[in-house]
């Protein structure tokens, strides 16, 4: 007798039949609904921002107070400034000297960091959920009441400038430092500390800077994980409430435009006798995060280098066999958005790879256009990875802060994907075009001179040598 | 997800004097189960449906440990060699998998290699086809180009993280000097140049037929899907994977150091470095999360022994640590630091010699050890707090104890060690016969 149709499904549990492995990749499931996770934010009396986003995966909570004011402020002759008086602020504050503070940290399991960078500066503080309280008292203790020993700062200092001489014999240190010092001299990423500068530094500088700068009126709060706004916000206030705004306007010097290089613009090198792998990089500020193209330069990015699969990585690395690994990165600071594309390739392969890389960044607006296909790809690689984003709380925040900081549209988190997806082939094409000009971008190789100049000489461009810090060397024969 | 529970005894425990640690550390359980397919593949699945993301984590038993004679960093040359296609899916595996917005990699130590995909949760039967097909069917796709291909790649790899970095060789150094010629750890998992560009073939399909068989492997799904149809899948594209003969890993005797071992080297570096090594308790063996603990006290903070006494009172060092590092056959005790300016090696040793005795004849306290413990405990669970890293773990504790949910097990190493085993712990292994490396700038040219 033969089996019923009906008896066949019955017996196969009515499950479709699965493809055979010959047919390739499977089509996926039904897909699975997702919306992106709120914060919630108060304000606190004494006119603090406090943003929160919920997230009790583990029993894991931080916050992370931030300041609109950090580095780029501070005054010639004492560069440092801001960095080390956030430091600072970690060696001694209330009753606690630096051990002191030190060893009850350590006792709650709590972390408490303090730092700044040339755009902003900020404490942070975690720990256990069920340590929340005694960590926010140290973290008030830490912000409000500081007391920058002398004897700290010395070691401190020593610590410092060791540091200094350390980060020369890294070449990826040295590649950002001189691509920094040609974008914007001795301007804001162009300033660095020097041993001159930490030597010109007082605690009583620091005490001044926490006063003027570390105010509730410049600042923001975000706080994640284990924790809620209703039990954080009362916590807070029962800590912050004398800690009150300056009133004043920031001293914070405006960004300087970047002035992009004339056509075509030069290598600037750095010779590390020896160096078995030269570090490549080739960028520079296009539109910035409000610009209407924003969104069509972070998709044609992702096609051009922005992607393991991205012409850049499959061009350099899976082709060529010359370097671990290539990308370019879009991003943005209080100068604009900045385009970056870094490799570090086989000495040998030196200029064949300049080439290469330079070849793809013009791609788009020449020789390759940007393919439909593809843009759709990089935008699938992005859109579809959108909720592994969100299995923390640091993302949420992290965006928060960003529109905060540099002034981004409300809607910057929700928004995104639907501006990402109004993107098209023409829009990408054309962004690149207008804003990418592969003859005027930074170019920056740190190798070994005796093995990839004359490599680099190929590319018909002028060499212009630098000492590790960035410093225009004399020119060679 | 994970689950948290208080347990009473715990608070009990936590309750040392003087220690104002939280009353009752939560207690993890991961939710699974496992079972193994006629072919020897085991499989755990685990559900958390926190966000729609599904994580499949592939853990291959076999490391640089095993690799023969004159073909160093074999293990992961072929690691890279498996995301270069396969007979049904013959392109890189990016390709397949990036455009679906999965984050992929794969990594190879001196004891496993392990390969993960994140994914959408609607894309798990990609993710499944794909590890299947390398794993069954990755001889068909492979030729000549790709893997002189990966063998640049590998090499410019060494490069970047070994060759071209202050202090990068420092890892090789230690090993080839900690385990002697011809022992599974003698060389780094990189590998040398020469033996990465002699790779043949030939080689790629023994190593495939000796280790890359599924009765060699385990794979972890852990994430937002149905088991039913995670079942399902897994049976259609890993049943007719064919197993092989059991591959029987090498048994070596526990390296003794008989004698103290100094090395010196130069290098294009800043400042000299120093490294004193001595060989220890391998993973999950006893003694080896007491000296976890141990470092914690020697280093964590401003006023552990070692860091108090070499960077800020003496300030011979810029700086100090101190780490247990574990692996399967035998693992490595080690306490590095740089010299600080017009300082030398020498002296950095001889305090680094004083503060260990001193504290080995005085012995760790109570409440070292407490707060020491809650180190450990809070790190723990960051690192618990994905998907991706609940997935490696559940496959590296069923590979080492042969438990997947070990979180609370290898927590409980931690809390039971005791004053006394941390301090016998400490005692036996830091004894006098140790390996003694520095690293100091090429004289001025």
């Amino acid at each position: 007798m033969k089996p019923s149709l009906l008896l066949l499904l019955a017996l196969a549990g009515c499950a479709p039949k699965l493809p055979l492995r010959a047919a390739g990749v499977p089509a996926p499931l039904a897909t699975r609904a997702f919306s992106v996770p709120k914060t919630q934010t108060a304000t606190l009396s004494n006119g603090l921002t406090v943003v929160v986003a919920e997230n009790h995966e583990v029993p894991l909570a931080w916050v992370r107070l931030s300041f609109r004011d950090g580095g780029l402020g501070d005054p010639a002759g004492k560069e440092g400034l801001a960095a080390v008086t956030l430091d600072m602020m970690n060696e001694g504050a209330g009753e606690y000297d630096a051990i002191g503070l030190s060893n009850a940290l350590l006792r709650l399991g709590s972390d408490l960091s303090t730092g700044a960078g040339d755009d902003g500066a900020s404490v942070n503080a975690s720990g256990l959920t069920a340590n929340l309280d005694p960590t926010l008292d140290l973290f008030a203790t830490v912000l409000l009441d500081p007391t920058f020993p002398q004897s700290e700062w010395d070691l401190l200092k020593k610590q410092r400038v060791s540091a200094l001489e350390k980060q020369r014999k890294d070449p990826e240190w040295i590649a950002g430092r001189v691509f920094e010092r040609v974008i914007f001299g001795d301007g804001y990423h162009g300033r660095a500390a020097t041993k001159e500068s930490y030597e010109a530094l007082s605690p009583a500088d620091m005490k001044a800077w926490w006063q003027a700068n570390l105010t509730p009126d410049r600042a923001v709060l975000f706080a994640g994980g284990d924790v809620t706004l209703d039990v954080l916000v009362p916590k807070l206030e029962a800590r912050l409430k004398g800690w009150k705004p300056s009133g004043a306007a920031s001293a914070r010097p405006q960004v300087a435009a970047p002035v992009a290089p004339a056509s075509p613009a030069p290598i600037h090198f750095v010779d590390r006798p020896g160096a078995p792998q030269s570090m490549l990089r080739v960028g520079g500020y296009l539109a910035g995060p409000t610009d209407p193209d924003w969104s069509s330069l972070v998709l044609a990015n992702q096609v051009v280098g922005g992607q393991f699969t991205a012409r850049i990585n499959m061009n350099l690395r899976e082709a060529k066999g010359w370097t671990y690994g290539a990308n370019s990165r879009i991003s943005y600071d209080l100068a604009g958005g900045r385009f970056l594309a870094a490799a570090g390739v086989r000495a040998d392969a030196t200029g064949p790879a300049l080439t290469e890389l330079l070849g793809e960044i013009a791609g788009p607006a020449a020789a390759r256009p940007l393919t439909a296909p593809e843009l759709d790809d990089g935008r699938a690689a992005i859109v579809q990875a959108y909720p592994l984003r969100f299995e923390s709380a640091d993302y949420l925040l992290g965006q928060a802060e960003a529109v905060w900081r540099y002034g981004l549209p409300a809607d910057w988190v929700d928004g995104y994907i639907a501006r990402l997806d109004a993107v098209t082939l023409d829009t990408a094409t054309a962004a690149w075009k207008g804003k990418v000009d592969p003859t005027r971008l930074v170019i920056v190789v740190v190798g070994d001179g005796a093995t990839v100049r004359e490599g680099l000489k190929t590319l018909g461009r002028p060499i212009i040598d630098h000492d590790p810090e960035g410093n225009v060397l004399p020119a060679k024969e | 997800m994970l689950l948290f529970a208080q347990l009473a005894t715990l608070s009990a425990a936590a309750a040392t004097p003087a220690v104002d640690s939280p009353a009752g550390m939560p207690v993890i359980t991961v939710p699974y189960e496992q079972y193994t397919l006629p072919n020897g593949l085991h499989v755990i699945l685990s559900e958390d449906h926190s966000i729609p993301f599904v994580q499949t984590n592939v853990w291959y038993w076999v490391g640089s440990r095993d690799e023969k004679a004159g073909r160093t960093g074999f293990a992961h040359l072929f690691e890279h060699l498996m995301f270069q296609g396969s007979e049904h899916a013959n392109d890189d595996y990016f390709q397949f998998l990036s455009k679906v917005g999965g984050q992929v990699n794969g990594t190879t130590n001196l004891d496993r290699t392990n390969y993960f995909e994140g994914l959408p949760a609607a894309e798990l039967p990609r993710a499944l086809f794909l590890e299947s097909d390398r794993m069954g069917w990755l001889l068909p796709a492979l030729d000549e180009a790709k893997l002189q291909n990966q063998k640049d790649v590998v090499r410019n790899e060494r490069r970047q993280r070994y060759d071209n970095v202050p202090y990068g060789n420092a890892w090789i150094y230690l090993y080839e000097n900690l385990f002697p010629d011809g022992h599974p750890y003698h060389v780094a998992t990189i590998g040398k140049h020469e033996d990465i560009e002699a790779a043949q073939l030939a080689d790629v399909k023994d190593f495939f037929a000796t280790w890359y068989v599924p009765n060699n492997a385990s794979l972890v799904v852990c994430g937002d899907f149905d088991p039913k149809v995670a079942k399902r899948l897994i049976a259609h594209y890993f049943g007719d994977v064919p197993s092989g003969p059991e591959p029987t890993p090498r048994e070596v005797p526990q390296v003794v150091l008989t004698a103290p071992k100094r090395v010196d080297q130069t290098d294009d570096v800043p400042f000299e470095k120093v490294w004193l090594a001595w060989p220890s308790p391998a993973l999950f063996t006893p003694g080896d999360a007491e000296l976890d603990l141990l470092s914690s006290t020697l280093t964590d903070g401003k006023d552990a022994p070692l860091y108090r006494v070499l960077v800020r009172e003496k300030q011979v060092a810029q700086d100090i640590t101190a780490a247990q590092v574990s692996n399967g056959l035998q693992s490595f005790y080690m306490v590095t630091a740089t010299v600080a300016p017009g300082h030398t090696g020498d002296e950095v040793v001889k305090e680094i010699d004083a503060v260990l005795a001193d504290v080995q004849k005085r012995g760790i306290t109570a409440d070292e050890l407490a707060v020491a413990r809650t180190q450990y405990e809070v790190g723990f669970y960051g690192s618990v707090a994905t998907i991706a890293g609940k997935a490696d773990r559940l496959n590296a504790y069923y590979r080492q104890t042969g438990e997947p949910d070990g979180f609370a097990a290898d927590l409980a190493r931690y809390r039971v060690a005791t004053v006394d085993s941390v301090n016998s712990a400490f005692r036996s292994v830091l004894g006098p016969n140790r390996l003694e490396l520095h690293i100091a700038p090429e004289a001025t040219k």
